[in-house]
This record gives C-alpha cells, structure tokens and sequence, in this order.
C-alpha cells in the first residue's frame, strides 16, 4: 500500500490521473485511501450521509483492469467523488437530508451519476446536505438531518448550504471532487466559505433526472472542484442533453479553454461598492487584492450595476410556490413537521398559500430579469462581485442575516448577483481570492448562457496567479 | 371545500382589488413565532408584486431559454 499523504488527498484531477497513469498507486489503492478517509474524517464535519465503500472499491477493481488493458475513458477515471445525497443511487438510501425521507430508496441512477459511472470515477460516497435543500428558507446551520454542516477551516463556523457536505468534503481532502445543485446559492455558498472552486452551470446545460426536485425553472447540478480546470474536466462529463430532464437544453460541452478569448480582450462588469462598503471589513483586503489579480490577466474592469428589480422577491416567490407544489403531500400530511428547522417547517406551510397570481407575477417579471441581463451581457462579457461579502458565519449564528435585502440598499451594487444569476439561469464560478483571518473568502465570475469556457478559461488564468485554491485547512 | 357567507364576502373584496389580507391586516410578528413570521412574509412579497408595473404583454418566463 502506498504511503498516502495530504499531496495526495489535495491533489487535482490531473494530478491524480497522472499518478493514475504512471502506476504509483491503482484505482483500488486510491478508492480505498479516500473512502477511509471519508468514513474517518466524514462525520469529524457532518459531511457524510453514506459511505459507500464496498461497491466502491468494487467498481475501482474494474476501473484497474480496464487501466491494465490501456483502455482509458478520459481524466475522471479511476478518481473518487462524493455526491450530494439528492442524487439517487439504485438500491441505496437517499434522504434529501430530511428526516421524513431517511428510508427512501430509488431503484434507478440520477443521470449525473450514470456518466461519471460511464467514464471510470468512482462514487465513493454520500454527501451530507440542508434539508430539501433549503426550499422553505431555514434559520440555521442545523435544518439537516445530519447535523450542520462545519467549516474544515474552522469547526465553529459554517460549511455553507445546501451542499454543505460537498464544499467540506472537498475542503478537507476527503473526495477529490463532489457534485452540488443550486437553486440560488447553493453552490457558490459553500464553495466560497470552504474555500473550494465551485461552478454552477447554465440552466439545463447538466441533466437533473434522479435528482431531487426543488424548483423546476431553477434547479441546476454542478461540480465542486481544487480548481477551475477540474470543474471543467467534470463538467465535460456531466453536460449533455436528456431526454428525461423536461428542463434539459439538449447542449454537449467540451472544456477547450485554449480556444477561449484572451483575458486581455475581456470586459468585466463589477461594481465597487461590492469590493468596499458592502464586503465585511476583515474581507476586504482579499477582495482588493483579488481585483487586482484580475486586472493583471488584461481584462479591462468597468463599472456596472444590476438593474433594478426585486430578485430576492422573485426568487423566494417562485421556489417556495414550485417546491410546495412538489412536497404538497409532505406539507399536508403533516409530516413536514419531522423537519429540523422550524422556519423552514413554517415557510413550506406558509408557501401553500402563494396564489397563482403571485407567482404568475413573479415569472412574468422574471421575463424582464432575463432579458435586461441578456442585454448586460451586450455592454460586458462577464459580471465579478463577490460570492459572499463576507466568511462564514458561525455555525451558532441565525443565517437569516447573510444575504443583505436586495429591494431597498441604497447603492445595491451587485449584492443581488445570485439571486439574479439563478433567475437568469446563467453560470457562475466561484473562485477562492484569500482569507479573512482563518476564513477563506471567493469572487464569483458569472457569464451569459453557456458560457462555460470563457468563465472557466478566465478562472484558470486567475489560478495561475494565486494560490488560494491550493491552500490548505489544518486538519 | 365548503363556502360559507363570510368566505365568500371575503374572496368578493379580494377579487375587487381591496385585499382580504388587508383587511385583516396582521399585528407584527414576534420573530419567535416562524408561521406568524412565514406568512407576513409572504404578504410583503405579494405586496411587492402587486406595486410592480409590467407591460400587458410580458409573459411567464415558462418557455425557459436563458
């Protein structure tokens, strides 16, 4: 057995493949190191929701033999991943992390999970996460039936939602990997305060069949990666069109961020308020120095402003009114109150009452967010604001406060990004720009519908400048 | 679902533009009490809605093309 060490355990998918390929360690070494690790470390972060270690290492046997016959399926093969557990794996437990559902077994593969199968990476494991993904709103890090999510850069502090078990997992080394949806900010949230690089990907760019449905018009799965360039290797496998996903834009994507453009022929729209006022002050000096990193690249920086529209309004109006649409069995039968979070209990009860015109409103409006952010993307070609303005709260906290209200700032800059990015359905990345005292702390670059290379090739570029993706929590 | 007199008077007044919510207009809320707390919420929202102008052509975004 090989002697694993933290290079390996923080190492990116093309490291690993190399490493892979060059036989120092087999896909069955590999497997078994990280699903240990997993199973030790998992709960350490109450990151893990089910090992599974068994059919995983039986499935990295196939993986050698394949590798011993010089039959190589691409960079994911042989390397192990965790997955948000609102993914379903035939025959095994997925909760949803909701008590309600903690015996509920698919007996069918989420589509995700089919083509990494396809492509050799192993599914080590999984991944802990808010309960239903957050769709009633909740007030604290503990709406999960697996307890809240904690930070690997410090326990006391949150990992993020609602893919809390895929940003610390990642975070700390456990899975090379993981895969997270977003709804509004449940990629990049975790990404951010964990430290990780996280895309979130154009709305049905990545199929949703055998995920768990949240919002229909909002929903997307995305990697959770070290790097932009190991976002871009899962994406690549993960994109496609599917039949079985109505929302499904039927796009392939191929990372070829070599034929991207030149980050010197690159408009970024930011607002500075963002990056001053708005940021918390510990936050503010990574994100200056974050700024000027990408000013380095030749991009050229010019000031922009979101249009003004209600998004926060817009986006808890439209998932609350799909999600109780979707757990109206749950909400009436009384069973939601088996719920950890009494806000998110009162707001899925609260979300029956939507009218149809209420959300039919929201939609319509949701119309004009599409297009007057489509033409945005006339004047620059990609948007830059912070993730979050500020690190990760503590887990103690009530995360009612996090976002800051969209509707009324004075100078709302660009605080609204998330939101608005999620109606849009356009892509975001998330990349790691430095710390505010032990708390990593993240830019989001956010491009027009499937632009995917450009953001990633863009990110890339701003990774070979910095070295905050490569840092490490102290174990 | 049985309509009584009152729910009826109710959903006249709504449909007319007056509000049945405010007409009942809801005590603040203390934060301890999240379904008191939910469904004043949801009345901002729907208020926030209503003010907001839009063309009459402006449909849903249900043919979904970002």
């Amino acid at each position: 057995m090989p002697d694993f060490t933290d290079d390996i355990f923080f190492a990116t998918i093309p490291e690993l493949n190399a490493k892979l390929k060059a036989k120092e360690f087999s896909a069955v070494e590999l497997v078994r190191a990280f699903a240990r690790r997993l199973e030790e470390l998992g709960p350490r972060y109450n990151a893990l929701a089910l090992p599974l270690t068994a059919a995983a290492i039986r499935r990295a046997h196939e993986v050698d033999k394949e590798l011993k016959r010089d039959r190589h399926r691409g960079p994911l093969q042989g390397i192990p991943f965790g997955a948000k557990d609102l993914l379903s794996r035939a025959g095994q437990p997925t909760t949803w992390g909701a008590r309600p559902y903690a015996a509920q077994v698919f007996d069918y593969d989420a589509t995700v999970l089919q083509k990494l199968d396809k492509t050799g990476a192993v599914l080590i494991g999984k991944l802990a996460m808010i309960e239903l993904a957050g769709g009633g709103g909740y007030h604290t890090a503990a709406a999960s039936m697996f307890g809240p999510g904690l930070n690997p850069w410090d326990r006391t502090r949150w990992s993020g939602g609602s893919s809390s078990g895929s940003g610390s997992a990642v975070a700390a080394g456990l899975v090379p990997f993981a895969i997270g949806s977003e709804t509004s900010g449940s990629i990049l949230t975790p990404a951010a305060f964990c430290g990780i690089t996280g895309l979130r990907p154009t709305y049905g760019l990545v199929s949703r069949h055998g995920a768990m449905a949240l919002s229909w018009t909002m929903d997307k799965l995305g990697p959770m990666c070290r790097s932009a360039e190991d976002c871009g290797l899962v994406l690549e496998v993960i994109a496609g069109g599917d039949a079985k996903d109505p929302g499904s834009a039927h796009k392939s994507f191929y990372y070829t961020p070599q034929y991207s453009r030149q980050p010197k022929t690159l408009r970024i729209g930011y607002a500075p308020v963002d990056f001053t006022e708005r940021a918390e002050p510990s936050a503010r000096p990574a994100f200056e120095q974050a700024l000027a990193a990408i000013r380095e690249t030749g991009a050229q920086l010019v000031e922009t402003k979101l249009p003004d529209l209600p998004y926060g309004v817009l986006t808890s109006t439209i998932i609350v009114a799909e999600a109780c649409s979707v757990f109206e069995p749950l909400i009436s039968s009384g069973k939601v109150d088996q719920l950890a979070d009494p806000k998110q209990i009162a707001g899925l009860k609260a979300g029956l009452e939507i009218s149809a015109k209420d959300y039919l409103k929201a939609m319509r409006i949701r119309t004009l967010v599409q297009q007057k952010i489509r033409r945005m993307f006339g004047e620059v070609d990609l948007l830059l604001a912070p993730s979050r303005f500020g690190p990760a709260p503590k887990v103690s906290e009530p995360l009612d406060q996090l976002s800051p209200e969209p509707a009324t700032p004075k100078d709302p800059g660009m605080s609204a990004l998330i939101p608005a990015g999620n109606l849009a359905g356009i892509p975001a990345l998330s990349l790691p720009c430095g710390f505010a005292g032990n708390l990593p702390v993240a830019i989001q670059l956010v491009g027009s519908a499937f632009s995917e290379n450009m953001l990633l090739a863009m990110g890339k570029e701003f990774q070979t400048r910095t070295d905050w993706h490569r840092k490490r929590p102290k174990m | 679902m049985k309509f009584t007199r009152r729910k009826l008077a109710v959903a006249a007044l709504a449909s007319a533009g007056l509000g049945a919510r405010s007409m009942q207009a809801p005590a603040p809320t203390p934060p301890e009490d999240p379904n008191a707390a939910a469904k004043e919420q949801g009345n901002k929202n729907s208020e926030t809605l209503a003010k907001f102008d839009l063309p009459m052509s402006t449909e849903p975004a249900f043919q979904f093309k970002p």
